[in-house]
């Protein structure tokens, strides 16, 4: 049994071990955590030796949680915060000035992103154009998958990686953007959206027929879930919002399970809405009592 | 429960063994607990002088701080006032200079009886390049060791005689 050289507790099962990436020493995930608040590099307490990065877990579930990230950004905000509190000195004004430029060079990118929309990590950050392959299909939040992993770890809620960070949403894509290596890709939301994991032009004809074919095939799917819906006693259906919560979700599943298409022969598109909005309105009464 | 209580415990056992695996400490560190039992942010320990230095049949006392951010921060150690001489103490105040105890070189994974225990290993071994006591420091510069010698156990002596007067 082995404990947290840190806080000298046995304690595995309610707390993570994490190892250091070169010299493996291990320390509760919550500990080395918090030393590094305090550390000025990222030294193994123990060996002194630098690691990058620390490992979370085994075999398929192991994570790496790159260590350097956020470590410089505390001794920015340190530092800028320590820039503001002496700014009655005027003699030191000019050097500042400088100082202050140099500071918001260095995160100049992310003032550029307003008006453009990076595809960049919503966790590290990272801009590196091919590697952030996950798409929050509600906010438009773009991660790597292994920042999401990491960072579920952290929070102690191993289960939730797929989930957004932001919102929550658990509707997650792929995204590909092809072999640009490298390069930092952006798009700008204006003019383009993000369609099967693809950055398309929103003007372009092929995207306008895409959108068009997908309107047609939303309003055909839907006109079976109204009907499904349509059969329902008015009484039960006296919240507009329950009508249009009950639509939204089942329609949606049932544009998934048809993969965005009408296929009429293929699929019992009735009896599907009717038991769709079955269980939605179940599920809709039940939340409503608790 | 916290660090400083485990701690607590592990210090009471080994402090309290005769097996030196158990307590490598002992003709090191007399005692080490703390001033109040229901206050473990302050504590005392008393060390013996090592052999073969002018500090030899002496003991000394050291005052311990632990601040409530600890182990992320290092504990505050100091003399007691005019306890001692020593190139890397500033006596009237017992300051302490030993880099472990700085932020920039601290580890969590350090606990009080290693800082006591470098306490003592300073004892032996003065660090003369980053003198607290400039004159002191100058003298083992000089490598004078009589000088040494004779001007802490001057100090010592003149310590007990005003305890006991």
């Amino acid at each position: 049994m082995e404990e947290c050289p840190i806080c000298l507790e046995i304690d595995q099962e309610y707390k993570q071990f994490g190892r250091l990436e070169v010299c493996r020493h291990q320390f509760h995930l919550n500990c080395i955590r918090e030393w590094h608040k305090y550390s000025i590099d990222l030294k193994c307490p123990i060996c002194r030796i630098e690691s990058n990065y620390l490992e979370v877990g085994e075999g398929q579930h192991a994570v790496s949680i790159n260590l350097r990230m956020g470590f410089m950004i505390k001794s920015a905000i340190e530092y800028v915060e320590a820039v503001t509190t002496d700014a009655g000195n005027e003699q030191d004004e000019e050097q500042q000035e400088q100082e202050i430029d140099i500071i918001s060079e260095m995160f100049q990118d992310r003032v550029v992103m307003n008006s453009i929309n990076m595809i960049e990590c919503g966790i590290c950050g990272d801009t590196n154009g091919s590697q952030p392959n996950l798409y929050c299909q509600e906010c438009e939040a773009i991660y790597h998958e292994t920042c999401l992993r990491g960072l579920a770890y952290e929070v102690g809620e191993c289960s939730t990686w797929h989930e957004c960070a932001d919102c929550r949403s658990n509707e997650l894509l792929e995204l590909h953007m092809g072999a640009n290596d490298g390069q930092v890709a952006s798009y700008d939301s204006r003019n383009c959206m993000i369609f099967a994991g693809e950055v398309r032009d929103k003007h372009s004809v092929k995207t306008q027929q895409i959108y068009e074919r997908i309107r047609n095939v939303k309003q055909q799917i839907q006109v079976h879930v109204r009907r499904a819906l349509d059969q329902y006693p008015l009484p039960l259906l006296r919240f507009r919002d329950a009508y249009k919560n009950v639509n939204k979700q089942v329609s949606r599943e049932l544009y998934r399970l048809s993969d965005n298409k009408y296929l009429p022969t293929k699929f019992d598109y009735d009896s599907l809405a009717r038991t769709g909005v079955h269980t939605e309105l179940l599920l809709y009464c039940h939340v409503e009592e608790t | 429960m916290s660090r400083i209580t485990k701690e607590y415990r592990v210090i009471l056992k080994t402090l309290a063994s005769d097996d030196p695996i158990v307590n490598p400490y002992r003709g090191i560190i007399r005692s080490l607990n703390p001033i109040d039992e229901t206050d473990l942010s302050r504590w005392e320990a008393k060390i013996y002088g090592p052999s073969h230095t002018p500090y030899e049949n002496y003991q000394f006392h050291i005052l311990i701080d632990v601040p409530s951010s600890y182990p992320m921060t290092p504990p505050r150690i100091n003399f007691e006032q005019n306890d001692i001489l020593h190139c890397n103490v500033k006596s009237a105040t017992g300051e302490i200079c030993l880099d472990i105890l700085k932020p920039e070189d601290w580890t969590p994974v350090w606990d009080l009886l290693h800082c006591v225990h470098a306490v003592w290993r300073l004892l032996r071994e003065p660090v003369c390049d980053s003198p607290l006591d400039v004159d002191m420091g100058n003298i083992i510069r000089c490598a004078d060791e009589s000088a040494y010698q004779g001007i802490v156990k001057y100090f010592l002596a003149e310590r007990e005689r005003s305890r006991y007067h």
